[in-house]
């Protein structure tokens, strides 16, 4: 999925819009998201009262709304008729999926109220949730609430890291390996890539229950059952054995420490261990969206690469490697004692 | 003062920064500008440390917040000190009163919460500030009530509208009048730019009492003070006569009770002047549409509403000019014998 990046707006429009209130329209943004307005509108012509009606929204602010979202090029408005513009039929339905719609806006919804007391957080150090009054967004929670959360949550991760996934598959040698666990998989798809590139290759998911009910539609319906086993588990407490590979992408990580020492018993000599996240730059400065995360949060509880490593040697593995594969996502790699020569292929 | 707007922006720093979470660096921005960041380290370079102690930023945040703050363009760093960048220094400092920061920074931070509401109001129509129970006193109460405010609205709007006031100096021709009253004119930025323009003609402000102690302020510093006056007044209650141009520039809603009154206090073949933005294709300018969401109701008034009330109170020859990118204005006539 292609960002939508303020450089992709004609330079026309960024001069109409100040940097000091620019959250406003960004926010109108995220309420035609939450409230669905490009994907009501697709293939569509409608006056501001039709879209209005569709959409929920009352009396003179439908067509002030409509408007402030045609002023910032989203929309077209010809005669009283309101339909997308190609911009946003490409960023806001093409690129994304409904459940990143639903999700990515409800998220945005309450990163914007945390940055409302931005300067109360900067000056006490508290968290947002602690200033609001309010619980800490925890999704691994919700999920295991609601069903249909955790069917959107795994959905959107899903179409989300298609093109990572396609990245790992491409820089990652696992020609002398024959099974890997993926740990915190969500809907298997970095498995399904490893698996369509290396054919000898199996892989078994594990994750929360709620997740892998959606990810044993998701593999049945890519047709990879008889390659992609499920299994229910809780990372933080226990990591199988009985594979040669065992891999975190984009997982929630934890305590580094007690991990890698759990995932190294786990593995067989020579086993390897294989995760890619978007860490941070050593100067922690990339990538971008981490940091507005580190600044609502309560605690400085980003990773670097270097630590990341660091870490890795400590508990035992050798031949770690890092190197960016797509973006600001990094593959890392770090194998069990000198059995075999497993690395970062350079294609 | 110009607008910091977007495309100011290096293209670098643009593709980093999602049209949907733009909200948080611009929020970044109004805390920067809150905790005045940019003024604290202007002509210096500082350690985290050291701003956090200036800034009051908490020590476990006031490197991430600096660092993010680099990204953007706005800080350097050098060897873990941060200085400004000349961007930062251009907008935020020389570009601006340190009352603009104070009061525009403030109104952001009040703005930015009123849209956390957003898909509630405009679903359920309500006002934003019933649904977070907040009460907001509009701009004009808090003008008339708080001294402090007033003065540091009028110095602010003082700043932000020099470069209009040329213009509108450049484009009305006043050149046949002698005396200008400017209703509601706040720091009287748009009556010393016709004054100075016009050697002949004499301003008068009108506006709230604390509004006028710091426009006279800013007339003596200008030395105007024999040719711009500020009078305290209500021009919902009064509109004293004696002048040949009445003008209202900028100042919202306008009853069409009070543009009578102008028409009867002005002489025959005397002239008023509104504002007025121009006409857009998709409308009305996106920030028009904005600050409706924060008013408690919409303007309502469109370019031909404005014409048409000044035509129904009277005047004739009444014309729309569009003056620059943002802003138009309509002039009048009492009667026909008009002098230009």
């Amino acid at each position: 999925m292609t960002e939508f990046t303020l450089d992709k707006l004609p330079r026309e429009i960024l001069s109409r819009i100040d940097f000091q209130t620019a959250f406003m329209i960004s926010r109108c943004i995220v309420a035609a998201e939450r409230l669905q307005v490009f994907r009501k509108l697709k293939g569509k012509k409608l006056s501001a009262a039709a879209v209005g009606r569709r959409i929920g929204v009352r009396g003179w602010r439908a067509e002030a709304f409509l408007a402030a979202l045609t002023s910032v090029g989203l929309l077209k408005k010809r005669g009283k008729l309101y339909s997308n513009t190609a911009l946003a039929n490409e960023y806001f339905v093409r690129e994304r999926s409904i459940y990143w719609t639903r999700l990515f806006s409800a998220a945005c919804m309450q990163e914007y109220q945390a940055f409302s007391v931005l300067e109360e957080m900067l000056t006490t150090g508290k968290s947002y949730a602690s200033i609001l009054g309010k619980e800490s967004q925890d999704y691994v929670g919700e999920m295991k609430r609601d069903q249909d959360y955790a069917n959107d949550f795994t959905h959107m991760l899903y179409y989300d890291h298609l093109p990572h996934a396609k990245a790992l598959a491409e820089n990652l040698d696992l020609p002398g390996y024959h099974s890997v666990l993926d740990v915190g998989g969500g809907s298997g798809v970095m498995s399904m890539a490893l698996v369509r590139r290396y054919k000898h290759l199996k892989a078994c998911v594990l994750d929360i229950e709620p997740v892998i009910a959606v990810a044993k539609k998701i593999i049945s319906k890519e047709r990879l059952t008889g390659r992609i086993s499920t299994t229910v588990g809780d990372m933080t407490k226990h990591i199988p054995d009985g594979y040669d590979v065992i891999m975190f992408c984009d997982a929630e990580l934890g305590d580094l420490k007690t991990l890698f020492k759990m995932v190294y018993e786990s593995l067989p000599e020579g086993g390897l261990v294989v995760i890619t996240d978007d860490f941070s730059s050593d100067d922690w400065t990339v990538p971008l969206y981490r940091l507005m995360w580190q600044l609502r949060s309560n605690s400085f509880w980003i990773k670097n690469r270097r630590q990341v490593t660091g870490l890795l040697r400590e508990s035992g593995f050798r031949a770690v490697r890092s190197r960016r594969i797509y973006k600001d996502t990094w593959l890392l790699t770090g194998r069990k004692g000198l059995a075999r020569t497993p690395r970062a292929s350079r294609t | 003062m110009r607008e910091m707007t977007l495309d100011r922006l290096p293209k670098k720093v643009l593709a980093k920064l999602d049209l949907e979470t733009v909200f948080k660096a611009s929020r970044c921005v109004i805390a920067a500008e809150r905790l005045l960041v940019f003024r604290k380290l202007y002509g210096r370079e500082l350690s985290a440390a050291d701003i956090a102690r200036r800034t009051g930023i908490h020590g476990k945040h006031c490197e991430s917040f600096l660092d993010y703050l680099v990204l953007l363009g706005l800080l350097k760093k050098t060897k873990n000190l941060y200085s400004n960048s000349p961007l930062a220094n251009r907008h935020f400092i020389q570009e601006r009163s340190i009352e603009w920061t104070q009061l525009w920074s403030a109104e952001c931070a009040k703005d930015f919460e009123a849209f956390t509401v957003l898909e509630d109001a405009i679903s359920s129509g309500k006002d934003w500030r019933r649904i977070l129970g907040k009460e907001r006193k509009p701009d004009y109460q808090l003008l008339q009530e708080d001294s402090k405010w007033a003065r540091g609205f009028t110095y602010a709007l003082y700043d932000l509208n020099k470069s209009i006031a040329k213009i509108l100096a450049n484009n009305l021709d006043l050149s046949q009048y002698r005396s200008l009253l400017d209703v509601g004119g706040g720091s009287g930025v748009m009556s010393m730019a016709l004054a100075r323009a016009y050697p002949n003609l004499k301003a008068c402000v009108l506006d709230f009492e604390f509004v006028c102690a710091a426009t006279r302020e800013i007339i003596r510093k200008e030395r105007m003070s024999r040719r711009v006056k500020a009078v305290a007044g209500d021009m919902n209650k009064s509109i004293p006569g004696g002048f040949d141009v009445i003008m209202f520039w900028d100042i919202g809603h306008i009853d069409t009770r009070v543009i009578k009154m102008a028409y009867e206090s002005l002489p025959e073949s005397g002239m008023v002047v509104r504002s007025c933005p121009p006409p857009r294709r998709s409308g009305k300018p996106l920030g028009r549409f904005l600050w409706e969401y924060l008013s408690v109701r919409p303007e309502g008034q469109t370019r031909i509403d404005k014409i048409n009330s000044l035509k129904k109170a009277g005047f004739e020859s009444v014309r729309y000019r569009r003056i620059n990118q943002s802003i138009g204005l309509i002039a009048g006539f009492k009667g026909r014998t008009h002098k230009k």
